[in-house]
């Protein structure tokens, strides 16, 4: 559009009656819904391409393990955290949400209302069993959203006792719960394999046992959790950009010099100002952003080992190990589904051929069959048809922006060959007049003549 | 949103009518592209996944831009208008929070120091969190958080009687916070003694301070000297505790042009010694019974 208007004659040269604004807007129209379509299509590329659940999967057994660690280690003082004998009792608790000394919120726990200790055990061990559930993968599609609802309740409870590992555990365990993130490394995927065609026939089995192929929740759950990390990150930067400490470089001395975290003393670090300042910078910077730089495919590994040098500091030193390690799991979402269907596939590939049981009938059985044979088939051939398309998203892509381009080319040179005619017409104007002009001119010597 | 793969690549008669052979455009993400996507061939379901999927993005991103614009009058009125319609989902889901790990400052930690009278009449002190009582870690962790929150709650007694007059709504405000503040102490009270088999227990809130980097290089301390923990006084904000026992400063006279003056510069405030916390008679709270609750 700038160059159009740069190349065009000025307003005193424009043939009479053309009417340049609305031709414009004629020629914006076209552009500003090519522009929102390509904004819609880039939503629904981002949400609602299918998605392999492979990543998914290894997440919900690293936040498995982590919740019900957490679950444990609750559990070896239960009493003191829930109950009416709590560092914050039953009534304290309930009272810090509905309103009387701040005002009143949806953070709401049944727990509240429980005062019997028995009670209170026989709960913790049905959030055990279901947090346990949820981590090896069985019936992970109920265990799921019930391990985040009693964790959920367990928050709203422990006001004044949570930090940092809480929200991203629970995070997780919520996006989890919107994925089929029980389609490997699972009890259900076992199960989903013993039954075969039983659970092909029926659609709730087929729910409740999802097949590791792509699919859209998977995505959806990922993108989720993706754009949750950015923001916790990027409000994480914006929050240290409001101190001094951070930018004057002695925020990570401070860390490191406060006895109550610490767990390895590195003061030995205060003989090297310049490290420690570089740290503190660093971490500014790397936070605040992260949320721009974890997307493109060159930063993104620089952006992820950055992260697990942070996070596994943390756990190292600052003695917030489950905090570090739960934060370095979460930042593995960025890790592509493939890299963990690929190792699947060398590994099935690098496995000696199986040997193959006979029946006492001398018979292969069917089981040994599907394992011996057919499953290093289909995994190649799975891996083959990843790769394949792969590639023809790849060819697609170009194709497509081919097409793009082009059409852009035609409707420039539409527009170009437009302006031709007007300037032909132009000219052809202006030569008329000419013509007539010298017509006239040619007439006055004659005239003078005459006189 | 559990629509599978198959489901979502099948595209729609309307689309493929329009776009027959219209594959996916460029992208610099690991997906995988499928069915196409124009305004038209966009199904509902996809439309319904989109509201919701916007409406959690609102409800993750708003309340930390809330906890960014806070000041001493509340949140920025926009924000503080924006996040009504998300503010009770987040708050269920957990997502109410600010994400400020060590921000904007890594502090001091501030924890708390039990008193417990023994049947003896003696003393016996106990520090919390202790990582020699409190194992693993993780349970370590809670009781720190537990005493960093009693420090971050805490108001101090008031407000004073003028303030009712003055600013009616700031008063109220003082004395719920001041009640917040009291009753968790009590709770915490009520904790300890129920673990310490109804002994008489009192706490007070303790600060270990941190050197900086140049303190620490000039005379390199232990980070668990005695000295760097300081107790937490519980009392007004105007009061005559904490009055200073000398001439704050001395002002110098003015000078005329060619007069020297004797006043010298500014000199430093009169020092407020801080207590140890061996001295048990600072500070500490003592328990009160239910009766004696504010």
């Amino acid at each position: 559009m700038t160059g159009e208007a740069t190349t065009r004659p000025a307003v005193a040269t424009r043939p009479a009656g053309s009417n340049q604004p609305s031709e414009q807007a004629a020629a914006e129209t076209p552009s500003f819904r090519r522009s929102a379509e390509y904004w819609l299509e880039a939503w629904n590329r981002f949400w609602f391409t299918p998605r392999l659940p492979d990543t998914l999967c290894v997440l919900r057994l690293l936040t498995g393990a982590m919740l019900l660690y957490c679950h444990l280690v609750l559990a070896s003082d239960l009493l003191s955290f829930v109950g009416p004998t709590a560092w914050i009792n039953n009534d304290m608790a309930r009272q810090l949400h509905d309103g009387a000394f701040a005002p009143s919120d949806w953070a709401r726990s049944y727990l509240w209302n429980i005062d019997n200790p028995t009670l209170l055990w026989i709960h913790h061990a049905a959030t055990l069993l279901v947090t346990l559930c949820f981590f090896i993968g069985l019936g992970t599609r109920i265990a799921a959203p019930l391990a985040l609802f009693f964790q959920l309740m367990y928050l709203h409870r422990l006001t004044g006792a949570l930090f940092g590992l809480d929200q991203i555990v629970t995070y997780a365990t919520m996006y989890l719960a919107l994925s089929p993130c029980g389609a490997r490394f699972s009890v259900d995927a076992w199960l989903a394999r013993r039954m075969g065609h039983r659970r092909d026939a029926s659609r709730t089995w087929r729910f409740l046992l999802p097949n590791d192929s792509p699919s859209v929740a998977a995505n959806v759950a990922t993108r989720l959790l993706q754009l949750h990390l950015c923001v916790i990150y990027l409000f994480g930067g914006l929050s240290k950009a409001r101190g001094t400490t951070w930018w004057d470089g002695t925020a990570v001395w401070y860390a490191m010099a406060n006895y109550e975290y610490q767990s390895w003393d590195m003061t030995w670090l205060s003989r090297y100002p310049a490290i420690i300042s570089a740290l503190s910078n660093a971490t500014l910077f790397w936070e605040v952003f992260y949320c721009a730089l974890i997307w493109p495919r060159v930063t993104r590994p620089i952006m992820l080992a950055i992260a697990v040098a942070v996070h596994g500091s943390i756990a190292m030193f600052l003695g917030m190990i489950t905090f570090g390690l739960m934060m370095i799991f979460a930042n593995g979402i960025f890790v592509s589904p493939e890299v963990f269907r690929r190792r699947r596939s060398e590994q099935v590939a690098e496995t000696d051929p199986p040997t193959t049981v006979e029946t006492s009938t001398g018979e292969l059985p069917d089981y040994a069959l599907k394992q011996s044979t057919l499953d290093p088939d289909v995994e190649k051939l799975r891996a083959k048809k990843v790769k394949i398309r792969d590639a023809a998203s790849k060819v697609k892509r170009r194709y497509r922006a081919l097409k793009q381009r082009e059409e852009k080319y035609e409707a420039r040179v539409k527009k170009l060959r437009e302006r031709e005619d007007k300037i032909k017409q132009y000219v052809k104007k202006r030569r008329e007049r000419q013509n007539r002009g010298e017509g006239s001119d040619g007439d006055e010597p004659g005239q003078d003549g005459l006189l | 949103m559990s629509k599978r793969a198959s489901e979502n690549q099948k595209p729609s008669r309307r689309t493929r009518k329009r776009q027959p052979d219209a594959p996916n455009s460029a992208t610099p993400t690991d997906s995988q592209p499928q069915g196409p996507a124009s305004s038209t061939g966009v199904p509902k379901w996809k439309w319904v996944v989109s509201v919701l999927i916007l409406f959690h993005l609102c409800a993750v991103i708003l309340p930390p831009l809330a906890f960014q614009t806070i000041s001493a009058t509340g949140p920025s009125p926009l924000i503080g208008t924006v996040i009504r319609p998300f503010q009770g989902y987040g708050q269920f889901l957990h997502l109410d929070r600010g994400y400020a790990f060590f921000a904007p400052d890594p502090g001091p930690s501030r924890l708390i120091q039990a008193a417990i009278v023994q049947p003896d009449g003696s003393v016996q002190e106990e520090l919390y969190p202790d990582l020699s009582s409190q194992w693993p870690r993780l349970l370590y962790h809670r009781h720190f958080m537990l005493t960093e929150y009693l420090s971050e709650i805490y108001q101090p007694p008031g407000p004073p009687n003028e303030m009712f007059e003055i600013d009616p709504l700031e008063a109220q405000l003082w004395q719920r916070a001041r009640g917040r503040y009291e009753y968790v102490r009590q709770s915490m009270i009520d904790h300890l003694r129920t673990v310490n088999d109804d002994k008489q227990v009192a706490i007070r809130r303790i600060e270990h301070a941190l050197p900086t980097l140049a303190q620490f290089n000039e005379s390199p301390l232990a980070l668990d000297d005695p000295r760097s923990y300081n107790v937490l006084l519980d009392q007004p904000v105007v009061s005559d505790t904490i009055a200073p026992t000398g001439p704050t400063e001395v002002i110098p006279p003015p000078t005329t042009p060619g007069q020297a003056t004797d006043a010298g510069p500014l000199s430093p405030p009169a020092a407020t010694a801080q207590p140890q916390p061996s001295d048990p008679s600072r500070g500490l709270e003592s328990a009160t019974d239910s009766e004696g609750r504010p």
